[in-house]
């Protein structure tokens, strides 16, 4: 039985609001879409290390901003 | 005239904002449209189902493509010389984009961003962090890190994040702003008045009704003209929506807006893409041209020989990557063997980055990524195939507002040219935010007798084909299959003068001896006849404009086989065709 407290593709502990799946009547339950896209096409060998090391190969860590600048007052 | 109004049309709408195609640039500019004034009235018309439409979503429909996969540039450290950078080598590009529009894209980059983490979307990751990559500077989104001589990492210029759910979210936030969202409604015309948008007419293509739209601003943001060119390695009828792109964009809101006298421009440039044969247009797909090595006949491998990954005789790279391994047209060695791509040779965080890429985008790429037995497939693939991909043609806009040459109507997206993405998401903010304040201090548009003409005329143009009696029935997916291989075998990449010519006039008479001959039966076969008409003119113009552009640029972009040197009398010029009295009118025009 799966750990209902880790994304079942990635295992990665969950964290928000999970997104979950009813195939063929059995409930599933992810991460993102990401991991359900994975997931539903057998993806193997994506787990979130390899994600991890992913990014330590192509990206840079970025220190983000605080967006919430930018959003629009919504009027009343 | 209402009365006459009501006669002939089955619906009328006012709206203060009619937004046009429900993708990332008409999401975008509604959601920050209502955001900046909740007052306002915005409907938005979508072609297929929001949810799943538009080139950023992915569905497992075969139709349905390319989640969101969307690197956000981030524009501090911006000047207008970083907007020429970010152009991937704007000698290449000269003529072809205006840095300005670009420039003034780049200031609002970030805000599209916040309201997309607002409402839900992860764009950053677990650990805190942003994961930016460097672009321009390697020439590819998905390169190895590079660093400066002091062993620092390149100042990365984009954010990669998971966006599986982008269009997902995006669309329920549409909704929750309460838009008024027309699905499965297809635009007919621009109605304008004194050179000004003033509305426009629609279908309803499971209804049939015809509704018009009156409205004070239109955005048209119907997407990238995917449909010009066949993808060969997918049989008939399928190859007609298999494409780089969303498959339902077929350049109908390009038509409409010159229709409506705005200018179109670049319809020369058509982005090739280089492909492993077998596989689809992804970049999961183009990603085994990527990451996987790629070895010539004699097994020589092409990233040893070309370190920096400059193919091209005009030089630079040209992302995205897979760009470097095309068929080049001036690379004998390249052009003229036979490319495989090495997926077993792949290391793991290779195959990660593939399936990332796979994952976040056409999510069908990766289906038959495991069709073919999985992205490390033992069997070396044929890495080269090509087919045309992103386009940097479309509406030209004329000013940072992303309005045209028509008064209130604007363009975003991949309709007005290079802007897909997060571009697309940038310019509907700013299209967005601005007519939010513009709608204000405007007026709802009147109709006089000459707009009711307009009306009676698109009715009867968006209805002809239906059970129209003819001698001999053109259908039309029949015809837009031999529409688009007439652009692969007679414009293509090796283009030349006699072959254009001859596009050119088969076209010409297509729309004059095919196009009246089409006869369907029920409102979505209705919407095909449309698409195919519109796809017609649209590869008149491509023809023309390729035959006039009688120099190489940036190939296999446009690349003129009698014409091979990059000319600088055509540096920051653009062709743009507008229409005149019914006949599309050619003229030059001076950019940047």
């Amino acid at each position: 039985m799966s750990n209902i407290n880790q994304c079942e593709f990635c295992e990665r502990p969950l964290k928000g609001e999970p997104v979950q799946k009813t195939l063929r009547g059995k409930t599933h339950t992810f991460c993102s879409e990401f991991c359900f896209r994975l997931f539903f096409y057998k993806t193997p060998n994506m787990k979130y290390e390899n994600i991890q090391k992913m990014y330590a190969a192509r990206t840079v860590n970025l220190v983000p901003q605080d967006m919430t600048k930018y959003l629009t007052k919504v009027e009343d | 005239m209402s009365t006459e109004l009501d006669q002939m049309v089955d619906k009328v709408i006012k709206t203060d904002f009619l937004i046009v195609g429900g993708g990332l640039a008409g999401c975008m500019a509604a959601i920050q449209a209502k955001r900046k004034n909740r007052h306002m009235d915005v409907t938005l018309l979508e072609k297929s189902s929001l949810p799943v439409s538009g080139s950023a979503i992915g569905l497992k429909d075969f139709h349905i493509e390319e989640p969101g996969m969307i690197e956000h540039p981030l524009p501090d450290s911006y000047t207008l010389e970083s907007a020429r950078k970010a152009l991937f080598g704007v000698d290449r590009f000269k003529g072809m984009v205006d840095v300005k529009l670009q420039y003034t894209e780049m200031l609002h980059w970030l805000k599209p961003l916040a309201i997309m983490e607002d409402i839900g979307i992860q764009v950053r990751e677990d650990d805190g962090f942003m994961k930016g990559v460097q672009t321009y500077r390697q020439g590819t989104v998905w390169g190895k890190l590079a660093y400066d001589e002091n062993g620092k990492p390149y100042e990365p210029n984009m954010v990669l994040y998971r966006g599986s759910d982008l269009k997902a979210k995006l669309s329920a936030a549409v909704i929750k702003e309460d838009v008024r969202v027309l699905e499965r409604t297809m635009i007919g015309d621009i109605i304008t008045k004194d050179g000004s948008a003033v509305g426009a007419t629609a279908f309803n293509m499971r209804t049939g009704e015809l509704i018009l739209i009156n409205a004070k601003s239109i955005l048209i943001a119907t997407g990238r003209v995917t449909r010009l060119y066949p993808y060969p390695y997918v049989m008939y009828p399928q190859n007609l929506f298999y494409s780089v792109g969303f498959s339902g964009n077929s350049g109908g809101g390009v038509i409409a807006a010159l229709n409506a006298g705005a200018k179109i421009h670049n319809m020369e440039f058509i982005w090739m893409y280089a492909v492993s044969r077998g596989s689809n247009l992804s970049s999961g797909s183009g990603g085994a041209g990527w990451f996987f090595p790629i070895r010539k006949s004699n097994g020589e491998l092409l990233e040893h020989k070309y370190p920096e990954r400059n193919m091209l005789q005009h030089g630079g790279n040209i992302p995205p990557i897979n760009f470097m391994y095309a068929p080049n047209c001036k690379n004998p060695e390249i052009e003229n063997d036979y490319l495989t791509s090495h997926m077993a040779d792949a290391e793991d965080h290779e195959v990660a980055a593939i399936q990332f890429c796979a994952a976040t985008e056409k999510p069908r790429s990766l289906k038959f990524h495991m069709m073919a037995g999985g992205v490390r497939n033992i069997r070396p693939i044929e890495a080269v195939s090509l087919c045309a991909g992103l386009t940097i043609n479309g509406i030209k806009r004329e000013n940072e507002y992303g309005e045209t040459s028509v008064q209130n109507l604007y363009a975003a997206g991949d309709c007005a040219g290079h802007t897909a993405g997060c571009r697309a998401l940038t310019w509907g903010w700013i299209v967005g935010d601005h007519v939010a304040d513009k709608a204000k201090e405007m007026e709802q548009p009147t109709y006089d007798s000459d707009q009711l003409k307009q009306i009676a005329a698109s009715k009867q143009r968006i209805f002809a084909p239906l059970n129209r009696s003819v001698n001999y029935v053109v259908n039309p997916l029949e015809l837009e299959d031999y529409v688009r291989n007439l652009n692969a075998q007679f414009v293509g990449v090796h283009k030349i003068e006699p072959r254009l010519k001859y596009a050119v006039n088969q076209m010409r008479w297509l729309k004059e001896a095919a196009a009246p001959a089409i006869s369907v039966k029920t409102h979505h076969e209705l919407m095909r006849a449309l698409e195919v008409q519109d796809i017609i003119e649209l590869s008149e113009m491509h023809a023309y404009t390729s035959l006039m552009r009688d120099e190489s640029r940036m190939p296999p972009i446009h690349n003129r086989d009698d014409y091979p040197e990059q000319d600088p009398k055509w540096d920051n010029k653009t062709i743009v065709a507008t229409k005149v009295n019914g006949e599309i009118v050619y003229t030059t025009e001076n950019v940047n």
